[in-house]
């Protein structure tokens, strides 16, 4: 009975150092189960003798016992291995390798950002040339030659002769683009137009020759001041937050009337955004809309100043720069 | 136009502070782009003396915790009083005194900026003052040191002060606000204290009586001295009025007018120039006294300027003028510029005893085109070219000669004034508007009465009848024409605010997007999942052939537009933390710009990338055929000598090209709007192989001349099975060639394909390539 159960103890110990824990269940069930060696030597112990019954008692639970740190210890290895599994080289706290993730410029991403929120509104957009007529930049939009409005444009011309009617220039604004649409399209409108215009101005940090503007136009019947407000709030709320006020201060422009400034409260202060006012009359009829019959509002804004209060950004120079260390903020 | 606040307070009698008008203004009249403080003691309040205690670390000093008020957005303490550590070397204060506290950030009179500083260990927050630091009183010796002794002491102030107070009230300081006003270029008015003080009034619903004087006696029996004036053009001078004033006493005007003109930034020369300068902000009209003894002849000839003629102006600069420039002249030479600058010669001085005042209107172009050419921009122009009424000399001689009269008692102003002119329009005009009009268009229904008070206050005398508005326009309101107008007057002075936020109701349309620009969208979308960062650089560079010029550029060699972004692209030195970058992918998508004959160039979008990394040739080709792929674009390349790289075209038409510049460095660039009808609209889908593909590698050894992209097009095309070929590797072997390796895939729809079909397809491509690029097949 004895050597019985040591060969027992001998073949299970062979067997389950070298097995792998895939045959953990198998192995228990050989060592351990109710069909087991062991099992069916200890059922028979009860038939020995006093003395021999007690002394087998022993020994078959010591190894009854034996086995089981045996497969506790195969299971042990078994998760040690998966721990092993790696190589002992393998960190994994080393940092990744960072792919390159392309960015759209500042610039793109909030003139997408417009035009996907204007055109949620109905608004389509409209484009118009970058060189533009002396006509469609300033006298159709009622800032005649030699007028002290003027001076709020300064221009770069491309071709000018006094008297011509095909003096053209870098546009100086985003304007333009209302009456080239208001002659092809017929009332009413909506349209918004992005796109570079041009200042001849020394740039600083808060000056820049080239900018981008985003000019809105409606026109509707019975459109008014009342929906202007509304149209810029929602728009300034969807840029720089919900709780952003804005405000409305007169100011002149030669093609709207009434004309206003738009400020904005952000950051603590009052900020100016963007001009805005009712397209004048005379402005209507030179695109060939019926002034009587139908009204309009009209905004334009900075880009870059917009992006610039958005951000905290101090130098408008930055957007134009080959510097990753901004480009790579947005 | 800077305004004083004291000004305006007392002329029209309101209790408002400084901000409060200054708010007034910006939200109802035009924007104030500054609110300058002339208080000389600005941060200087009244402090109570809570506590002192001895400096720790000096004897001579002693620490006070000094009482100075409520200051909002600071931290206070209990009372909402804030209290401030301020080590004070004085040895006369005591617990319960009220001093002067001059706060941190404010400047002393003397020029002493206090600044929160640590004086030996102890953290002082201000400093209190004795009189002679505020310029009170007279001492000897420079600024005393923070903290060092006054030996005069700390000015104890009168117990009854209220903490807070600015030191400025107690002194009784004249001190005064500036405002300086943004002049719409619709509104020349606005450039008078009458129209701002009469707008502010009309907020402030105060009624408003200017009260401005404009009697004067004129010399009865002979007077002996007249001028002769002549007007050559009255398109170009509408009216010339003139007075003769004789025996006057030049000498510095009075202190009161002396200060509206600093406050306004004039600077005070004498009394006859401080009065036309002081009728000029009062009324807006510029006026002008010559010196009488220096008229010629006694005669005014208001002429164009004749060719070769000069005038030493009263900015002290020699102008040359023009035949197109307007000038006052006497018999023999110019005088003045009309309506610029006056003559140096025919000015008045201290020794002036006569004076001819000229108060005229000149027309706005030609004032402003003058102006330009000679560079100089005065009071005068600023107010005529923005178009002043013809009526306004009227009231403006009156006025000046009023104040002459009062400032040089024994004058004789002669009985017989100069007024020449054509026919004069009337002083007011009629419009009619409807109240429903003006509702409509504001989106808001305003009482009429409102409106009609409104427009009253602001000199448009207006009533109603029948639901219309009559306006009684005055002149110098050219810009009053219609509904628009009106509606914008009076929502000003009602409040903008007031105006409630009204979506617009409208019948539904849809957005429409031109093609191009969604073109463009989605080109730089796909760039960017390829890991390119989006630039945008100057459009200007220094020229090429048929690029468009500009007149004049803002820097000397940025002259053209760009008519290619290439140059700007590849040229730009890239950073990143303050050096160039050694590895990058980026692409700028814009507007080029070539001159082809018209009036407007041809703009087309251009989009140029470039790769600056290792195999940056590769890479980059990569990048351009993975972006044509996805937009479904075919485009073919071609080698052509000179080179660098290939050209890319499109219907056999040069779009682009790709370049190698270095190893590392490599860029792109194609011409978009051609591109955009062959834009595939949308995707087409495939089925997915039924048959499972089977893949294979094909390495050959090919002499060095062979172009690998022939041999991917003969592979690519040698058995119908053949779905995908890719290079995976290419080394050169020295005089035996290169060594090029291919992942090839073959596909069937129709059967499995086996080993044979395999077989027989790289067979195929062995015998191609050996036969026309004597390509030998590596065996592995």
């Amino acid at each position: 009975m004895e050597e019985k159960l040591r060969t027992i103890l001998k073949e299970a110990r062979a067997e389950i150092v070298s097995a792998n824990f895939s045959d953990y269940e198998q192995l228990r069930i050989k060592y351990l189960g109710r069909k087991s060696a062991l099992a069916r030597s200890l059922r028979k112990i009860k038939d020995l003798p006093e003395k021999a019954r007690r002394d087998m008692g022993e020994l078959g639970n010591r190894i009854k016992r034996e086995i089981i740190q045996l497969l506790n210890d195969l299971k042990d290895k078994a998760k040690d291995k998966a721990r092993d599994g790696r190589s002992a080289s393998f960190d994994p706290t080393c940092p990744g390798i960072v792919p390159d993730l392309g960015r759209l410029h500042p610039i793109t991403q909030i003139i997408d950002d417009l035009i996907e929120y204007f055109r949620g509104l109905g608004f389509s957009v409209a484009e118009g040339p970058e060189v533009e007529l002396e006509k469609y930049n300033f006298d159709l939009l009622n800032i005649p030659d030699n007028h002290p409005a003027r001076d709020e444009w300064d221009t770069f011309w491309v071709n000018r002769k006094e008297g011509s009617k095909n003096n053209t220039l870098l546009r100086t604004h985003t304007s333009p683009v209302q009456l080239r649409y208001m002659k092809s399209h017929k009332a009413p409108i909506r349209i918004i137009a992005p796109g570079r215009t041009f200042r001849y101005e020394a740039e600083d940090a808060t000056h820049g020759s080239v900018f981008y503007q985003l000019e809105g136009l409606m026109i509707d019947k019975n459109i008014t001041v009342a929906n202007l407000k509304a149209v810029i709030d929602a728009m300034v709320k969807h840029i720089l937050g919900e709780d952003v006020e804005t405000r409305l201060r007169p100011s002149y422009f030669p093609f709207t009337e009434p004309s206003y400034e738009v400020d904005a409260w952000f950051g603590g202060k009052w900020l100016e955004l963007m001009g805005c006012g009712m397209v004048s009359r005379k402005v209507l009829k030179n695109g060939g809309v019926d002034p009587d019959e139908y009204s309009g509002f009209a905004f334009g804004m900075g880009i870059e100043r917009l992006i610039m209060l958005k951000y905290g950004i101090k130098d408008i120079r930055y957007f134009y720069q080959p510097n990753f260390d901004f480009l790579k903020q947005f | 136009m800077k305004i004083s606040y004291n000004f305006l307070k007392n002329w029209i009698g309101f209790k408002e502070s400084p901000q409060a008008v200054a708010d007034i203004i910006n939200l109802h009249i035009t924007e104030v782009e500054e609110v300058i403080s002339s208080s000389q003691y600005e941060g200087v309040v009244v402090g109570e003396i809570k506590e002192i205690n001895p400096h720790p670390n000096a004897d001579k000093l002693q620490l006070a915790k000094v009482d100075v008020g409520h200051r909002p957005g600071e931290a206070s303490g209990p009372e909402g009083d804030q209290i401030l550590d301020i080590v004070c070397g004085a040895s006369n204060i005591a617990v319960g005194q009220k001093v002067p506290v001059a706060l941190e950030g404010c400047v002393l009179p003397n020029g002493l900026k206090i600044k929160s500083t640590v004086i030996r260990g102890q953290r002082s927050f201000g400093m209190l003052c004795s009189k002679a630091e505020l310029n009170l009183e007279k001492r000897s010796g420079g600024f005393r040191p923070e903290g060092e002794s006054a030996p005069e002491g700390i000015w104890i102030l009168n117990n009854k002060l209220k903490i807070g107070t600015p030191l400025s009230e107690v002194i009784g300081e004249d001190s005064d606000t500036i405002f300086d006003l943004k002049v719409l270029s619709n509104r020349p008015d606005y450039l008078s204290y009458l129209s701002i003080a009469r707008e502010v009034a009309a907020v402030l619903k105060k009624d408003f009586k200017p009260g401005i004087s404009l009697d004067f006696k004129s010399k009865q029996g002979k007077f002996d001295r007249s001028v002769a004036v002549e007007v050559k053009d009255y398109k170009l001078c509408p009216r010339y009025m003139g007075r003769v004033i004789r025996n006057v006493t030049v000498k510095p005007s009075p202190e009161w007018m002396q200060r509206i003109l600093l406050a306004s930034g004039l600077r005070p020369i004498n009394n006859i120039v401080d009065i036309s300068n002081y009728v000029l902000l009062e009324l807006g009209q510029p006026i002008h006294a010559f010196d009488l003894d220096k008229i010629k002849d006694n005669q005014i000839i208001v002429r164009q300027a004749k060719s070769g003629e000069t005038i030493r102006g009263l900015d002290g600069c020699e102008h040359n003028l023009e035949n197109s420039m307007l000038v006052i002249a006497d018999s023999q030479k110019p005088l003045a510029v009309a309506g610029i600058v006056g003559g140096e010669e025919s000015g008045v001085t201290e020794k002036t005893k006569d004076i001819f005042l000229e108060v005229a209107n000149f027309d706005m172009v030609s004032i402003r085109q003058t102006s330009r050419k000679l560079g100089v921009h005065t009071d005068s122009s600023a107010r005529f070219e923005r178009g002043l009424s013809v009526l306004l000399p009227e009231l403006a001689i009156r006025r000046a000669i009023n104040l002459i009269q009062q400032e040089s008692l024994n004058c004789e102003v002669s009985a017989v004034g100069i007024d020449a002119h054509q026919k004069l329009p009337d002083a007011t005009t009629k419009i009619e508007v409807a109240t429903d009009q003006i509702n409509a268009l504001a989106g808001i229904t305003i009482p009429p009465n409102e409106m009609v008070d409104i427009l009253t206050r602001l000199d448009m005398p207006t009533v109603l009848k029948n639901g219309r508005l009559v306006i009684q326009i005055p002149h110098y309101r050219q810009d009053m024409r219609g509904v628009a107008d009106v509606t914008e007057e009076i929502l000003k002075i009602y409040g903008i605010d007031k105006i409630p936020h009204t979506m617009p109701e409208v019948v539904l349309a849809p957005s429409k997007v031109k093609d191009l620009r969604l073109a463009v969208r989605r080109i730089k979308e796909i760039l960017v999942r390829l890991g390119f960062i989006e630039i945008y650089l100057s459009p200007f560079d220094s020229g090429s052939p048929r690029a468009v010029r500009l007149e004049k550029p803002l820097v000397s060699h940025l002259t053209h537009l760009k008519s290619d972004l290439t140059s700007g692209i590849t040229a730009a030195e890239f950073m990143e933390g303050n050096r160039p970058a050694d590895r990058f992918k980026v692409f700028e998508l814009n507007t080029a710009f070539v001159d082809v004959g018209e009036v407007l160039p041809d703009e087309f979008q251009q989009l140029v990338g470039r790769i600056k990394d290792e195999a940056a040739y590769r890479q980059i080709r990569g990048a351009l055929d993975t972006l044509l792929a996805e937009l479904g674009i075919v485009v073919e390349y071609r080698e052509v000598k000179g080179l660098n790289g290939m050209r890319i075209l499109a219907d056999k038409k040069q779009i682009g090209e790709i370049v190698r510049v270095k190893d590392n460095d490599a860029y792109f660039s194609m011409k978009i709007d051609g591109l955009v009808s062959r834009l595939a609209g949308s995707k087409k889908f495939k089925p997915l192989p039924k048959f499972p593909p089977i893949k294979f590698d094909m390495a050959f050894v090919v002499p060095d001349r062979i172009r690998i992209g022939d041999i991917l097009d003969t592979i690519a095309t040698a058995d119908i099975l053949v779905s995908k070929v890719s290079l995976f590797d290419v080394h050169h072997l020295g005089d035996e060639g290169k060594n090029i390796a291919f992942h090839i895939e073959i596909t069937s729809e129709v059967k499995t394909l086996t080993k044979e079909d395999r077989k027989r397809v790289e067979e195929r491509i062995q015998n191609l390539l050996s036969e026309r690029y004597n390509a030998k097949l590596r065996q592995s």
